[in-house]
């Protein structure tokens, strides 16, 4: 049993981590600028959470995450809840800062630092951390929400992610506690869309994400490609306080092993939040979200399903 | 092929959209026809009102935007301490949804000290290159636009120690001199003029 879970809990760490990158596209972006109300903080969204609101020229922030494991899904979609005995908590520290280089053009920095507390009933506990994979990302703006009275706010956005956490095979605990990254360069691509109806904001976005071949003990392996699609409904409140509502699903293809797909090893991930954020002055915000991902028979493939919370701080510079 | 490039046109499109409206005029533009109604029930010749004022203020507005909203206090302030040195304050409200009925309903309702001009097509935004709400554009007698920017450094929340660029900038223009700032960005929402 110890073994079916470090397995399981190694081999989707870094898609766990990787959707949790894009989801918080989604989750923590959306939420300053309907805190500060829509019109007011209209553009800016990038792929850390590190999202720079109109007229803003820099932020830094940071955010704590805490997840707890519900169960697993296997390679036929079904979901099995963690046996009696197992569990796993994930912690994780970002820091993260962004930078408008044009007017419409900003560039993040995330880094992130995992922890990682596993338990069976055969190995017993054991607890592992490190720093994650950094991330780098950039936005640009074509047009603002609210701009234009016949287009929505578009962005281009791209990121890349570096292979700067402990990957798996190099973990040095029985259950890969201290794996902490993917262990290959991430090219991700996307496209943000979002649109103001009065007080609320809709925000689509949908994100490619191509992982470069690596190597390990001397056999080349390729992470199928991940297609990531959030959708983000959000409402201002008066008082400067906003909630939004976030899905996430991500899936991606078959990984490639020596230049051989391997059949199953397909993943696909549903990620619902909710999260309130709140304006404490015109440059600082707080953000707290929960999100789970449903333990429903189908919805999730060789995924962990978790649930968790998060609280973000943020001070801009204008 | 084809689609790639399709791509690219149509990227490029968008961002000749995002950057077809970052300058400054440094002239009032001299539209006669431009005729804006007023929340206080009079038709303004904004030209004619330009050359009849020491220095005209125009402040851009949003019904939707907090941003104009917190910096209600600060215009008052400056329509007070200014009024009787020649200096007309006005409110434009340019948007595509901008409807004289709702802006004049609005000032009377917030008790506006100062007419709230309606703009419809945005003629003067477009002309004066008004991006956000809470722009303010400063011109002289002559039709000169002295100041561009924002009323102060704050966005949506009053500071007392914030820099007063608009009410610096009127008072150096009163006493003869150029502003020390002309053109800082005005920190509000993003008008919808197209």
């Amino acid at each position: 049993m110890s073994r079916r879970v470090s397995t399981l809990s190694s081999s989707v760490l870094g898609a766990v981590r990787a959707t949790f990158a894009a989801w918080t596209i989604g989750a923590t972006l959306l939420l300053p600028r309907i805190a500060l109300g829509q019109a007011c903080c209209a553009g800016a969204s990038a792929i850390t959470p590190g999202r720079l609101a109109l007229h803003e020229q820099g932020l830094l922030g940071g955010q704590l995450r805490a997840a707890w494991m519900l169960g697993s899904f296997n390679r036929a979609a079904r979901f099995a809840g963690s046996p009696p005995g197992t569990s796993e908590w994930d912690f994780e520290q970002d820091l993260f800062g962004s930078l408008r280089f044009a007017r419409r053009a900003q560039l993040s920095l995330l880094v992130p630092v995992l922890e990682s507390r596993r338990r069976t009933p055969s190995t017993g506990a054991e607890f592992g951390a490190g720093l994650g994979d950094l991330n780098l990302s950039a936005r640009y703006d074509f047009t603002w929400a609210r701009e234009y009275r016949a287009l929505p706010g578009i962005a281009a956005l791209l990121g890349v992610t570096f292979p700067t956490g402990r990957p798996q095979e190099s973990a040095h605990l029985a259950l890969g506690s201290d794996a902490t990254g993917l262990g290959a360069v991430q090219l991700s691509a996307g496209l943000a869309l979002e649109r103001t109806f009065g007080d609320w904001l809709v925000d689509v976005s949908g994100l490619v994400a191509k992982r470069l071949n690596r190597r390990s003990n001397g056999v080349d392996s390729e992470l199928g490609t991940q297609f990531t699609g959030i959708v983000a409904v959000g409402y201002s409140f008066p008082g400067e306080l906003a909630a939004a509502l976030v899905g996430t699903y991500s899936f991606e293809g078959n990984a490639s092993v020596a230049g051989s797909e391997v059949a199953d090893t397909a993943k696909r991930q549903l990620r619902l939040a909710g999260a309130i954020g709140a304006t404490l002055t015109d440059t600082v915000r707080m953000q707290g979200s929960l999100f789970v991902d449903p333990p429903l028979a189908g919805v999730g493939r060789n995924s962990i399903a978790s649930s968790g919370l998060t609280l973000t701080l943020i001070r801009s510079f204008l | 092929m084809k689609r790639v490039r399709a791509l690219l046109q149509f990227l490029a499109l968008l961002s000749a959209l995002g950057c077809s409206s970052a300058h400054s005029a440094a002239t009032f533009p001299d539209q006669p026809g431009l005729v804006l109604s007023g929340s206080d029930g009079r038709k303004h010749d904004v030209f004619a009102e330009v050359r009849s004022a020491t220095l005209s203020v125009f402040v851009f507005y949003s019904e939707a935007c907090p941003c104009v909203r917190a910096h209600e206090p600060r215009l008052r302030e400056i329509q007070a301490d200014f009024a009787a040195r020649g200096v007309a304050v006005l409110l434009v409200d340019s948007e595509l949804s901008a409807d004289e009925q709702r802006d004049r309903r609005e000032a009377s309702l917030r008790g506006y000290p100062f007419p709230l001009l309606t703009d419809p097509g945005a003629r003067l935004a477009n002309a004066v290159h008004a991006e956000y709400a809470t722009h303010a554009v400063v011109v002289d007698a002559s039709g000169r636009i002295r100041y561009s920017g924002g009323i102060d450094s704050d966005k949506n929340r009053l500071h007392p120690d914030a820099k007063p660029y608009l009410r610096e900038a009127l008072e150096a223009l009163l006493a003869g001199r150029e502003p020390r700032t002309t053109d800082p960005e005005p920190l509000g929402c993003a008008l919808q003029t197209h």
